[in-house]
């Protein structure tokens, strides 16, 4: 009885999942919109500052020690 | 075939470092969106401009955690190409205590800059949104950078003093 149960919740949770069938037109209306290069920019530039970051660590390059005898 | 000679030119610790910083960057993104946007959903990358509280606007914000995260995902396989191409040279020490600590200042790095300019400058997100005190775990958020920048900082100093590169690690 137990297993039928959980293979009921299972199957109802999927149906569940798949129960906004008419929200994909609005999902993609409000996200590929007139905004959608400038919000994906913001979005980003933390991680296009912290690249930033990393080339300026690479370039710099000093020298740090001396080489193994 | 590397070559095992012992190096003439300086040893240069820049490429080993800023691997482990675009790495640890990478990844402190990872812990950012699985433990914060989906375990614990407290926040998504939008949710202060678009509360989650309809289908359409929890599914539009998955979508720019979606982007968020083919962002780090493409941050953290960069340093992955950078430490492949550190590993490679001569003239790099391998130090697992420059890698390590370089990683937390990345991660620490992450949350600074994503901290400042997310939830303090363009208020995009805050870090618990449920909470009445926002400001309090936003700034506990930008502290915690800031101790992981000191510990990774700490650990690239001890690493100073590594000096064999990779041909001439000891294994195991």
């Amino acid at each position: 009885m137990r297993p039928l149960a959980l293979l009921l919740m299972l199957v109802g949770s999927a149906l569940a999942a798949r129960a906004c069938p008419a929200c994909r037109p609005a999902v993609e209306a409000s996200v590929y919109n007139a905004d959608f290069v400038g919000t994906a920019l913001v979005l980003l530039l933390p991680l296009l500052v912290i690249g930033l970051v990393g080339a300026v660590i690479h370039a710099a390059d000093r020298p740090s020690t001396s080489p193994p005898d | 075939m590397a070559d095992l000679a012992p190096p003439s030119r300086p040893l240069r610790r820049g490429p080993l470092i800023a691997a482990g910083v675009v790495m640890g960057a990478g990844l402190g993104g990872f812990v950012d969106g699985i433990v914060l946007h989906q375990i614990l959903q407290w926040h998504n990358m939008l949710s202060a401009q678009i509360p989650p509280d309809t289908v359409v606007a929890i599914k539009t914000n998955m979508v720019w955690d979606g982007v968020f995260h083919a962002g780090v995902w493409a941050m953290t396989a960069a340093g992955l190409a950078m430490l492949w191409r550190a590993g490679a040279r001569a003239d790099v020490p391998w130090s697992g205590r420059t890698f390590v600590g370089a990683l937390l200042a990345g991660w620490g790095l992450f949350n600074a800059v994503e901290g400042l300019i997310d939830h303090h400058l363009l208020g995009l997100h805050h870090v618990n949104e449920a909470s009445p005190n926002r400001l309090a775990w936003d700034l506990g958020f930008l502290g915690f950078g800031v101790a992981l920048l000191a510990g990774g900082w700490a650990l690239i100093r001890a690493g100073a003093r590594d000096a064999a590169p990779r041909g001439h690690v000891r294994p195991g």
